[in-house]
């Protein structure tokens, strides 16, 4: 200590008294990755007027240095800007390298422009940020529909979950700041954990080709992550405050970042939401408030060669389910079906009652990275996940208020990926992903565990690969292994032990039996290879790219031992532990062009299925409380096809016009029949007013159109009911999905500069402006009640 | 030096996954709340009664038979119904005094298939609810012609209306918590 104390004077006391300006300083710059040298970098010595740029050999030379600490500012098209520190006591030479590759994901004004990064061949999307601004009030379901291709399966209004051409749930993967979001993801009414008001740069892949995050994500891969923050000396930050009329609530979002020349950086982020009992066009929709509260800190190490990076997230939330899809069994579901709606016609209410979901969600991670001369760039990290998912009922006498459901999960994942990119042609991708998870099934919940306490090991490892060439083809290959481990400790009434004819092959993991109930230890190793390969084709303003992915997905814990009523959908589901992973082969072609004027995307695909897990109905079963469909998990043989395209035209200076459109058919191959619950075909037109030195004034008008889903397969069965007396048998329609509907909707922002720093974007919307009425074939809710009606939304953010 | 950072975090890794493995068996969950016995119990004139009970099909053990109320035409009876918890067998709890209890949010609905019973409500005070409705688990029987036929009782949760214009009940909304079917033949 001492000792740097008298270096300070020392350096101080030479720097005041003695300095002389008679040094060079001579040096190179050169391109990290191939070791190159860099021509045309403009080199600067801050704090004087010296301005150099390097020669053809990346060389500099200053004349006249003074003595001491001087700072370098060196600057070349495509990479980053560096300050560069260097002491000058004597004439000086120095080598400086310089990072070509920007991390960032290009902020891209159109939806559905194809990206580069994750994948090559496959299409991906970045979300632009305009579109996520715009949906802070809702959920990130909401703003990825926005996609072609993207729909939302939801429960209500309020709990959304992104679909994927046609898949959901395991299918579809969530990456939260680059670690895997492990929450209870195999619910159709589980929503991700995700707080839509932070995330900041989302990205999305469609199908398994980003094997680098997991070969399991049949459906597709969503990758939200925060903003990038600058290496400078900065305090910066904004505040957001979103009203919306129907359900009388909003939001407010704050976010701060502080960061150095040094690299060091932090950055808190917090947001609050509340809304209370939506409203359809003429009634509120009695329990369907929500609620959300979510935290995060981050800080560290930016650095050129190294750093690393402290996270912390926390995720709150509390959903109503709509008071009157809480049904008992099947003549309730009947006279759900045939009653006017809605039953209860209550007022406004903010207070979230059974039947609820509550959620909360950590997820803590350490990083490092390390770039790597002339190789590339290593990079690890270590996260801690915990997501415990709490789901009321309404009970009777002393269980009132008591959870139905209380699952807490565990997820320590550890993952360590090594880049080669230091060629230009070529960059190789490796890694090693470990996961050790815990399921723990409270049982103070008093109801049977619909998900049995389970351990999980899980171990993948991926080699992906791109080589590009020439200008125009590049190529595209990928690898992945996954070894997964389940030991799960399961209770099995013995009645359903024996419906599913488990005594015979699975008698000998019978642990202990206790009357009415077996205790068993089922154990299963999954072994799942996943494989990709593509090409692309790149011309001017013209890309043409095909893509062969195939993926397995080990079954979830839902599939292999659900066995009982499900309450939240009025339906007994039985699992299967005799399934093997599921294997997906698709392919997939993406066109795309943009001229001046005129821009295009199109990308048909063909995803063919062995093993595809889905319920199948097996007629009614009859209990204490009445008769219940029973829906059993099978494996089948699959197809799904569909195209998703957008066009967009300039049709003048400031018009814009867009049309997107999704289709897609299901097919179990095995029935001979339709796959349930896929999206019906869809357009989505816009016509957008641009005005950028008018305050960067913008104002579009939008047109969703949902066509009937024709496509579907009919469950419908007839149930007998006791009338007068006597018996009639009466059909129970849970199958015919409901009519088309067009939905109008208005957007406006303008950016204003009211203080003398920092400025304010206001955007005002109306959706469903003719405050239609409809329904949706994938609101598993649409039996019960409409579609929320009109909508204002008034967003106002304060950038400083 | 940079296998510093990679071995750090594989401990890291592993220390945390062992301190928090724990073998423990999970403890087994009886249902508190699932109804799995519906009783009904009879009492004539001449002061006899017979007692008939419905169990769950998951809870029935192999001695179990389907009950067949028998009845003689033109008589009387005392009805009375009860609910019972047996999931675990141990411990039999009573249900029907929850029901009891909780009578503004309860309501049971009686509903005859091809046999011609006149039903009343009987209830007492504790089987009456703030609205003065009787929620139907004591009732008196009045058996007509002898036939076969059925019966449904239902125990519903939280209904929005409760109709007793005809004694059998009518309702609507809520959920079902109760929904079986007896035989019933009425003989001499």
């Amino acid at each position: 200590m001492k000792f740097f104390v008298q270096l300070l004077l020392f350096s101080a006391s030479y720097f005041v008294y003695s300095q002389s300006c008679s040094f060079s300083l001579e040096g190179k710059v050169i391109d990290f990755h191939d070791g190159q040298a860099l021509a045309n970098a403009k080199v600067e010595l801050l704090n004087t007027n010296q301005i150099i740029y390097t020669n053809a050999k990346g060389e500099f030379k200053f004349e006249e240095v003074c003595e001491g600490a001087q700072n370098l500012r060196v600057n070349h098209p495509d990479c980053q800007e560096l300050i560069y520190p260097i002491l000058i006591e004597r004439n000086t030479k120095t080598t400086i390298y310089l990072e070509h590759h920007l991390e960032e994901l290009e902020v891209v004004s159109l939806v559905g422009k194809i990206n580069r990064d994750q994948t090559k061949s496959n299409p991906s999307v970045v979300v632009d940020r305009a579109v996520l601004d715009k949906h802070r009030g809702g959920s990130l379901g909401d703003a990825l529909q926005e996609i072609a291709g993207v729909s939302s399966l939801t429960t209500g209004n309020s709990i959304v979950k992104p679909v994927i051409q046609g898949l959901h749930s395991s299918r579809v993967l969530l990456m939260q700041n680059n670690v895997r979001l492990e929450n209870q993801d195999w619910g159709v009414e589980h929503a991700p954990s995700i707080a839509m008001q932070a995330a900041q740069e989302v990205e999305m892949v469609k199908g398994a080709s980003a094997l680098a995050l997991g070969g399991d994500a049949l459906g597709g891969a969503i990758i939200t992550s925060p903003a990038k923050i600058p290496v400078k000396d900065t305090l910066y930050g904004y505040t957001g405050l979103v009203a919306a009329s129907n359900g009388r609530g909003g939001g407010l979002h704050t976010q701060l970042t502080r960061s150095f020349e040094k690299g060091w950086y932090a950055q808190a982020d917090a947001s609050f939401k509340r809304f209370g009992d939506a409203k359809a066009p003429d009634n509120f929709l009695a329990n369907t408030g929500h609620l959300e509260k979510a935290l995060s800190l981050r800080g560290g190490l930016n650095k050129f060669v190294q750093g690393f990076e402290v996270y912390y997230s926390y995720y709150q939330s509390e959903n109503g389910i709509l008071r009157d899809a809480h049904i008992g069994n099947v003549s309730d579901l009947i006279r759900a079906i045939n009653r006017e709606k809605p039953l209860r016609s209550s007022g406004f209410s903010y207070k979230i009652n059974e039947p609820k979901q509550s959620v909360t969600h950590h997820l803590a991670k350490l990083s490092y990275y390390r770039r790597l001369e002339n190789i590339g760039k290593i990079k690890m990290h270590y996260a801690y996940q915990e997501n415990n998912r709490l789901e009321y009922d309404i009970r009777r006498g002393d269980d009132a208020g008591k959870a139905s459901l209380d699952l807490n999960l565990k997820t320590h994942e550890f993952q360590t990926n090594l880049q080669v990119d230091y060629d230009k042609n070529y960059d190789v991708n490796a890694g090693v992903v470990l996961t050790y998870q815990d399921n723990f099934a409270n049982p103070l919940t008093g109801v049977k565990r619909l998900i049995p306490d389970y351990k999980q090991y899980k171990v993948g490892g991926y080699i992906t690969g791109n080589y590009k060439w020439d200008e125009y083809w590049t190529a595209e290959a990928g690898l992945r292994f996954d070894y997964t481990h389940l030991d799960a400790q399961k209770f099995y009434l013995k009645t359903s032990w024996d419906k599913k004819g488990y005594q015979q092959d699975f008698s000998n993991i019978i642990v202990a039996d206790f009357g009415t109930q077996y205790l068993t230890n089922p154990k299963f190793d999954f072994q799942n290879f996943s494989w990709i390969g593509g090409l692309k084709y790149e011309q001017n303003n013209f890309e043409a790219s095909f893509n062969y992915t195939r993926g397995q997905r080990a079954p979830n814990v839902a599939e292999l031992f659900s066995d009982g009523l499900h309450h939240s959908a009025a339906i007994i589901e039985l699992g299967d532990l005799r399934f093997k992973p599921e294997t997906s082969h698709k392919i997939s072609l993406n066109l795309a062009q943009d001229l001046n004027a005129f821009s295009f995307v199109a990308n048909p695909y063909l995803n063919r299925f062995t093993d595809f897990i889905t319920l199948v109905p097996k007629g009614l079963e009859t209990t204490v409380r009445g008769a219940f469909p029973v829906w059993e998990y099978e494996q089948v043989d699959a197809l799904l096809w569909g195209i998703d395209a957008q066009a967009n035209y300039r049709i003048a200076r400031n018009f814009e016009s867009q049309v997107s459109f999704a289709y897609l058919v299901g097919r179990d191959l095995d029935a001979d029949n339709y796959l349930n619950e896929m999206p019906a075909p869809n357009f989505l037109y816009q016509l957008t007013y641009k005005r950028e030195n008018w305050k960067d004034f913008q104002m579009t008008v939008q047109a969703k159109h949902s066509l009937r889903q024709h496509n579907y397969p009919n469950n419908n069965f007839y149930y007998e009911v006791l009338n007068e007396g006597n018996y009639e048998e009466v059909l129970v329609d849970i199958s015919t999905p409901p009519e088309a509907y067009i939905l109008f909707g208005f957007e406006s922002s303008a950016r204003f500069t009211p203080f003398n720093t920092g400025n304010l974007e206001v955007n005002f919307q109306v959706q469903n402006i003719l405050n239609t009425q409809y329904n949706d074939y994938l609101n598993r809710l649409r039996y019960y009640a409409y579609q929320p009606g009109r909508n204002f939304i008034l967003n106002l953010t304060y950038n400083y | 030096m940079k296998t510093i950072p990679f071995t750090l975090f594989s401990l890291l890794f592993l220390t945390l996954i062992t301190s928090c493995s724990d073998d423990d068996a999970p403890e087994i969950i009886n249902e508190e709340e699932v109804i799995t016995d519906v009783t009904l119990t009879f009492v004539n004139e001449d002061n006899e009664t017979q007692t008939y009970t419905y169990t769950d099909p998951s809870y029935r053990d192999e001695n179990y038979q389907e009950p067949v109320i028998m009845l003689k035409p033109g008589s009387t009876y005392q009805v009375g119904l009860q609910f019972f918890n047996k999931s675990n067998p141990q411990d039999i709890e009573d249900i029907t005094n929850e029901v009891r209890e909780e009578r503004n949010d309860h309501f049971v609905t009686y509903a005859f298939g091809q046999v011609a019973v006149d039903l009343t409500r009987n209830d007492s005070a504790s089987g009456i609810d703030a609205a003065g409705i009787p929620i139907g688990l004591n009732t008196i029987w009045e058996t007509q012609t002898a036939g076969n036929g059925t019966l449904v009782v239902k125990l519903i949760h939280e209904p929005t209306l409760k109709d007793v214009t005809n004694p059998m009940g009518s309702f609507t909304g809520g959920e079902t918590d109760v929904e079986v079917a007896f035989q019933i033949q009425i003989g001499l």
